[in-house]
């Protein structure tokens, strides 16, 4: 079974412009996978397309199995979480306890049972000491741990991070990155989809997909996609920073191919 | 002539449950013509301490002088405040969400309008003021809600640019760009800057840090933990621990190449080139 | 902004903290009716109200709310009053009257004036202990539960009282964002305290329209999230937040029945204290 399969999927909001164009995209159960891509490249559509906030002009999208459609959106959105970029406008509780119960109470998990679930789960993401305030006394990083939390709380076997790091700090940015992978170590069966704009995420990743123009432009490990630097760069994405290295000292006649982190790149440097 | 601040404090919501010490006595300048980096964490006061800078805050403490202009605490008027705002310019984080008006153009010539140019003189800086942050005519008269994510934000910071500020205060003028558009736009500012403007510029990007600026003002819960220049701040660990800062990937990398025993000058790193530049003349000596 | 504080709910931990919002909700719908009531003579009128002005002081200072705070809300209602006293001068009346000279100060006019202003700071001295006492949230919980009945009527009762919530949740946010669109104007050189007419339409228009133009992309955000988050408003929920009846909610509601049921007795009867002690003012 695959997390995703996505077959010939085409979008547009207008008429005249296609924001996916006959897209293809597999997805293994228990990845982590980067889509990254510019702005407006349709990374986002993507995501709101496979939790089925939006409905494909063509093409299908399964998830495990599941085709993405009216009828089976309930099993989808139990199957399928997503924290989004505005820490603000995903925070519909009036406290992060109402909060985390929001997705419950949807769930119908009774009233018992939530507050054992809102305390682990608030435990996971550090926002334990936290649970009675209001989200205007709290940080965005705090906020997007919350909607984490939220998430998590429902169980899901995918969970897609929509740029959900790009308006936090660098300190704010770090947490939910070690987060998150503190969540895969928890539990490897947990498909990671992640839309970003950071570089240096995507580059951890076990794969990587780059999206243009609605288009798949490269697939693969990130060495190999990075590889294709010119490219990348003249889709305005940047490159990670041992990439851009190996190849700007390759132009100065310093070979470093192999160098696969950058201590291993330090000590062939210093030889 | 300079940003000067004495002594300056600020309560934020006073005799309220809300009440906190956003600034706690600062004592700054800023010298004409620099390029100055406010860092530190969200929360530091770093956006209380430019907001001073034009007068959208007072202080409850100290003073406040920009050039001839002086904002004093428990005066309740500033003396010329909309001459000092003109003077001082202050792009907002996010500035996109103050666009309003019908064309792009009229949105840009709002400010200078505000600040009784004629309306053809407002034209006139609102049209040098879009060439000069890079959007091309033939958008002048769309509406800024049209626009892709950062254009909006050339926009608006042309609707700063245009009042033709002494000094321009940036918060975070980068957040949420892409990288392309971000190095646009840091050297757009080191344009405005060589041209004599001063610039103030709140950023988490250390890398632009060291690029483009001489001089770091690192906050911490409401105080200046330390002035420096960018190189040398970055060369003290203790700091950095202290403030959890992140440094520049290209610092942290030379300070590997350093330990390992090359012969580097992390002086002299301020941007990627010199950094390859460094290593190349180190191994050449070599 | 964030300093609005009127009737803005203050974390004590008193009895009335601690009541059921329930019966809060339903104990000052009572009182607000009870506060309208009108009995036979202008001496019972007055000797009620001294009771009931008693009794909501007392909750008042049961509530850690100081007289000070419901004066100070007051503050703006002064020109109402005023307003109030002219046009009840100005009514023709009967009855006695003051002459001053030859203007005819009828005494209804006088009393008619009372009533409205001891209703009003009935009504807001009230209105300020529930919302004092009791989280936004929980009050919304209990108007749900109240208008439940109408569910059967098709209206749609867990729609609205979602609505209250999230804008409870929102108004915050809203109110920094204000701020921040205030300020960035402000440095764009709009003067939103004083100017010409024109100017000021301007300021307030380089306000409203981004104001809107982010509220309107918070919804958006905001119904997707809800909807990731498998919220259907047609379908069954759980509720986390349980209201916990005890003793004490339902001794309080007795007693506000007792009060209520004395009242309509009394109101029945033509019941006149002072006329049966033989006083007539």
């Amino acid at each position: 079974m695959k997390a995703i399969e996505i077959e010939n999927l085409s979008f547009s909001y207008t008429k005249d412009q296609e924001v996916l164009k006959q897209l293809n995209l597999e997805i293994e159960l228990g990845s982590h996978v980067c889509i990254i891509g510019h702005n407006g490249s349709g990374k986002s559509t993507l995501a709101k397309l496979i939790i089925g906030l939006l409905e494909a002009k063509s093409g299908s999208i399964k998830v495990m199995e599941n085709e993405v459609n009216e009828k089976n959106i309930h099993t989808i959105r139990e199957k399928v979480g997503i924290v989004f970029q505005n820490p603000d406008n995903q925070f519909i509780g009036s406290t992060v306890r109402d909060d985390i119960a929001f997705g419950l109470e949807n769930r119908r998990i009774p009233q018992e049972k939530m507050d054992d679930v809102i305390d682990e789960f608030s435990k996971k993401v550090g926002m334990f000491d936290f649970l009675d305030q209001e989200p205007s006394n709290l940080s965005g990083g705090q906020k997007q741990r919350v909607a984490l939390a939220g998430v998590l709380a429902m169980n899901p076997d995918i969970l897609i991070l929509d740029e959900a790091t790009a308006m936090l700090d660098p300190k704010g940015r770090k947490e939910i990155l070690t987060l998150v992978s503190k969540m895969k170590n928890d539990n490897p069966n947990l498909t990671i989809i992640s839309i970003t704009h950071d570089i240096e995420e995507a580059y951890l990743a076990s794969r990587v997909v780059v999206l243009s123009d609605g288009k798949i432009m490269f697939d693969g490990i990130p060495n190999e996609v990075f590889s294709h630097y010119e490219e990348l760069l003249n889709i305005d994405l940047d490159i990670p920073f041992l990439v851009r290295l190996k190849r700007e000292l390759k132009n100065k006649g310093i070979d470093l191919d192999d160098a696969f982190n950058e201590e291993e790149a330090v000590r062939r440097l210093c030889q | 002539m300079s940003v000067k601040f004495e002594n300056v404090s600020f309560l934020y919501l006073p005799k309220t449950p809300f009440e906190h010490l956003a600034l706690d006595g600062i004592d700054l300048e800023i010298l004409d013509g620099t390029f100055t980096a406010i860092i530190g964490h969200t929360g530091s006061g770093k956006s209380t301490l430019v907001q001073h800078i034009n007068a959208l805050l007072r202080p409850s403490k100290g003073k406040v002088l920009v050039g001839d202009y002086v904002i004093a605490a428990n005066e309740k008027k500033v003396n010329k405040l909309q001459e000092l705002r003109k003077y001082a310019g202050l792009v907002f984080q996010f500035p996109e969400y103050q666009l309003f008006e019908e064309t792009v153009l009229k949105d840009v010539a709002f400010g200078p309008k505000n600040f009784k140019d004629s309306e053809q003189v407002a034209l006139e800086k609102a049209k040098k003021a879009l060439s000069l942050v890079g959007i091309e005519e033939a958008l002048f008269d769309k509406s800024p809600f049209e626009l892709s994510g950062g254009q909006k934000r050339r926009v608006a910071i042309a609707g700063i640019i245009a009042l033709e500020p002494q000094i321009l205060v940036l918060d975070e003028p980068t957040a949420g760009l892409d990288p392309q558009g971000a190095k646009e736009m840091m050297s757009l500012f080191k344009t405005i800057n060589e041209r004599g403007t001063t610039v103030i510029m709140i950023t988490h990007d250390m890398d632009n840090v060291l690029k483009y600026c001489d001089r770091a003002v690192v906050m911490k819960d409401g105080k200046i933990v330390k002035i420096e220049q960018p190189s040398e701040l970055f060369k003290d660990e203790e700091l950095l621990k202290e403030i959890s800062l992140e440094e520049p990937h290209i610092i942290s990398f030379a300070k590997k190449l350093i330990a390992s025993g090359m012969n580097l000058e992390l002086n002299d790193i301020k941007d990627f080139d010199s950094f390859i530049a460094q290593i190349g003349k180190a191994r050449s000596v070599k | 902004m964030k300093n609005i504080a009127l009737g803005r709910y203050v974390p004590y931990d008193s009895f009335l903290h601690r009541l059921d919002p329930r019966t809060k909700l339903l104990s000052l719908i009572a009182l607000m009716v009870m506060i309208f009531f009108k009995f036979s003579s202008t001496a019972m009128n007055f000797f009620i109200y001294a009771l009931l002005m008693i009794f909501i002081y007392a909750l008042m200072r049961i509530s850690h709310i100081k007289l000070k705070t419901l004066f100070k809300s007051l503050k703006a209602m002064w020109v109402m009053i005023l307003f109030l006293l002219i046009i009840n001068v100005l009514m023709p009346s009967t009855g006695p009257y003051f002459d001053i000279f030859g203007f005819k100060l009828y005494h209804n006019a006088i009393y008619n004036t009372l009533y409205i202003v001891i209703r009003l700071v009935m009504m807001i001295a009230l209105t300020m202990i529930l919302t004092t006492s009791t989280k936004p949230l929980d009050l919304t919980y209990a108007l749900e539960w109240l208008l439940h009945p109408l569910k059967y009527i098709k209206v749609p009762v867990h729609e609205i009282s979602m609505i209250i919530s999230l804008a409870l949740r929102f108004i915050p946010t809203l109110l920094e964002e204000t701020e921040r669109i205030m300020k960035a104007q402000s440095s764009r050189g709009v003067d939103f305290e004083q100017g010409k007419l024109k100017d000021k339409i301007r300021a307030i228009v380089s306000l409203i329209i981004p104001l809107f133009i982010s509220a309107i992309q918070r919804s958006e955000e905001l119904a997707n999230a809800m909807e990731a988050r498998g919220y259907d408003p047609s379908g069954q929920r759980t509720r986390y937040r349980k209201m916990q009846w005890q003793m004490k909610d339902t001794l309080s509601l007795v007693f506000i029945a007792i009060l209520f049921g004395g009242m309509i007795t009394l109101l029945i009867t033509s019941f006149d204290l002072f006329l049966m002690m033989g006083i007539v003012l």
